[in-house]
């Protein structure tokens, strides 16, 4: 879904090439290359004999574990979209292969390189909310369709999806893990076979509490896409975010009236820049196989949560 | 004479202040107690107990509920006093089988009070259906704001987090987000005030009397038995320690 966003952010950079594209699709690979005026591959065990410094992957999830341990055999940095992977134990192995191979994995979670995600970050960080006490977020959109619906080729639904993000964010924020899940799952909005709205309950390893909401309850018709939000209520204040609060609202005739035109800041270019320059300097990555493996963890407790109806201790 | 416990500060009098008293002490009852007024507004539960066995109408709010005033009372649910949550309901029966996600966030310019958070719970099941408590979380800090997290889902086919933060200096405010089948309500009491000026105003979250009188309902054994019954879902009867 996001690799022609991807694909945009690599062309506004001087110093990046875009050498190939590998696809299992012949048809949508061929087009891509034709538009991006590069290389299409069919096979990527070829693909990764090109002289790449890198590889982004944004296959189907249940595609994420091969394609990374083919590209760390190959000597190719990393950044994997979000679920790192559809399973702990598929996580684990990728983790260990890119640090046996010397190779950068970094996850995509573009919501870190939101300005205003940013800026409450270093709100926190030099104390002005006090000691944060709870944390209120929201991920939602509207049903992306196609593989993601298709619980082999995603390995979840809306709470796969849309947790991941904002578990991410609230890790990156108190820098301590989640210790408990308590989660109701259910299928409301679509005629699907997955999960399309889920409520979760968190406890971090400190004792703050959070309460999540991902779900593709948006419909085709609502003004945007969705949301990414988050409210942190700390001792000294709460400061709220919406990481697409500025926008225009564009009124037009017809059955979609209402539309939100966005104008903040573009976070998957500030996360294709940043992977970029991981690689160029050699450094550790800013997200982490660890974060999406820990993200990961949480959005799978729900689903067991749900399940059997109780809280899970991580 | 209809007689009503309430929050001075909640009540918008408007229209209905021309057939109404404001009692602030034992001694305005006394002078008050000729007046042809047809309400009367009392701000304190000493000052109620008076009224009992006096054959007048007595409306408290559900926060005040109490045994003792079985039969003998009327109980309000501040929250079924709200006019958006009078139109929230509206637009909610109409729908068939409602089917969606509830998210309700209250910040309460007061100390933690379960009795609140009780309130609104038995309000929203009064037309979300059956509900089955799945989870209480509060934060155990003993300093500044304490928030809470409820979880539940309502006839199986509504999930909910209500969500409060209790916090005396704070502007009350309530912003609820309902995610149905293609339909989608959204509100912030801060951002629907249509009255803005440098005094702090609120109202959304202000009420009638009127509306007191309308939305009230017997307190009765049936409301007390649920009442009890939703306390021990949430609570456990415990009564928490701030």
């Amino acid at each position: 879904m996001h690799a022609y966003s991807y694909a945009d952010c690599l062309l506004k950079l001087p110093n990046v090439e875009l050498l190939a594209i590998y696809d299992q699709d012949r048809d949508r690979g061929g087009k891509a290359a034709q538009t991006y005026q590069t290389q299409y591959f069919h096979d990527q065990d070829l693909f990764l004999t090109q002289d790449l410094d890198a590889v982004i992957i944004c296959s189907e999830n249940h595609l994420h574990k091969e394609m990374v341990l083919k590209a760390a055999q190959a000597k190719k940095h990393i950044l994997c979209e979000k679920p790192i992977s559809t399973t702990i134990e598929d996580a684990n192995e990728m983790i260990r292969a890119c640090e046996m191979n010397r190779v950068i994995l970094q996850i995509a979670f573009p919501v870190r390189f939101s300005t205003p995600i940013k800026q409450l970050k270093a709100m926190i960080e030099k104390g002005e909310l006090g000691e944060i006490i709870a944390m209120r977020t929201t991920n939602r959109g509207q049903n992306p369709g196609g593989w993601f619906i298709d619980p082999k080729r995603s390995g979840g639904g809306a709470v796969l999806d849309h947790t991941v993000h904002m578990v991410d964010i609230m890790r990156w924020y108190l820098g301590k893990e989640v210790s408990e899940v308590y989660a109701m799952v259910d299928s409301f909005f679509h005629q699907i076979e997955i999960d399309d709205a889920g409520l979760l309950t968190l406890e971090f390893e400190n004792g703050v509490i959070a309460s999540h909401d991902a779900s593709w309850s948006r419909f085709s018709e609502y003004p945007t896409w969705g949301d990414v939000t988050i409210e942190v209520i700390g001792t000294k204040q709460s400061i709220k975010v919406d990481a697409f609060k500025e926008h225009f609202r564009m009124f037009q005739s017809g059955s979609k009236s209402l539309h939100h035109i966005f104008f903040g800041n573009d976070m998957d270019f500030g996360l294709i820049k940043d992977f970029v320059e991981c690689v160029e300097q050699h450094r550790q990555p800013s997200i982490t196989g660890k974060d999406g493996l820990k993200a990961l963890e949480v959005a799978l407790a729900a689903y067991e949560s749900a399940k059997i109806k109780k809280a899970i201790q991580l | 004479m209809a007689i009503v416990l309430g929050n001075l500060n909640k009540i918008e009098l408007g229209d209905d202040d021309k057939n109404m008293v404001i009692i602030h002490s034992e001694k305005d009852i006394e002078r008050y107690k000729e007046n042809k007024a047809k309400i009367m507004v009392i701000s304190k539960m000493k000052n109620l107990e008076l009224f009992k066995g006096s054959g007048d109408k007595i409306y408290i709010p559900s926060t005040m509920i109490k045994r003792e005033w079985k039969d003998k009372a009327y109980v309000y649910f501040e929250l079924e006093q709200y006019a958006f949550f009078q139109k929230l309901r509206e637009i909610l029966t109409a729908e068939m089988r409602k089917k969606g996600v509830l998210r309700f966030r209250r910040l309460v310019n007061s100390e933690l009070d379960q009795s609140i958070i009780l309130s609104d719970f038995y309000a929203f099941s009064t037309f979300f259906g059956e509900c089955e408590v799945v989870q209480v979380k509060r934060t155990s800090n003993t300093k500044g704001p304490i928030h809470v997290i409820l979880a539940a889902t309502f006839s199986e086919n509504v999930l909910a987090h209500l969500e409060y933060t209790f916090l005396p200096q704070e502007k009350e405010t309530v912003a609820l987000e309902w995610s149905g089948v293609k339909n989608i309500l959204e509100l912030n009491s801060n951002e629907m005030d249509p009255l803005l000026s440098n005094e702090q105003t609120n109202q959304p979250l202000d009420y009638s009397l009127s509306s007191i009188i309308k939305n009230s309902h017997l307190l009765n054994e049936d409301l007390i038995g649920k009442w009890d019954q939703l306390n021990q879902m949430l609570f456990g009867n415990l009564l928490w320690e701030v």
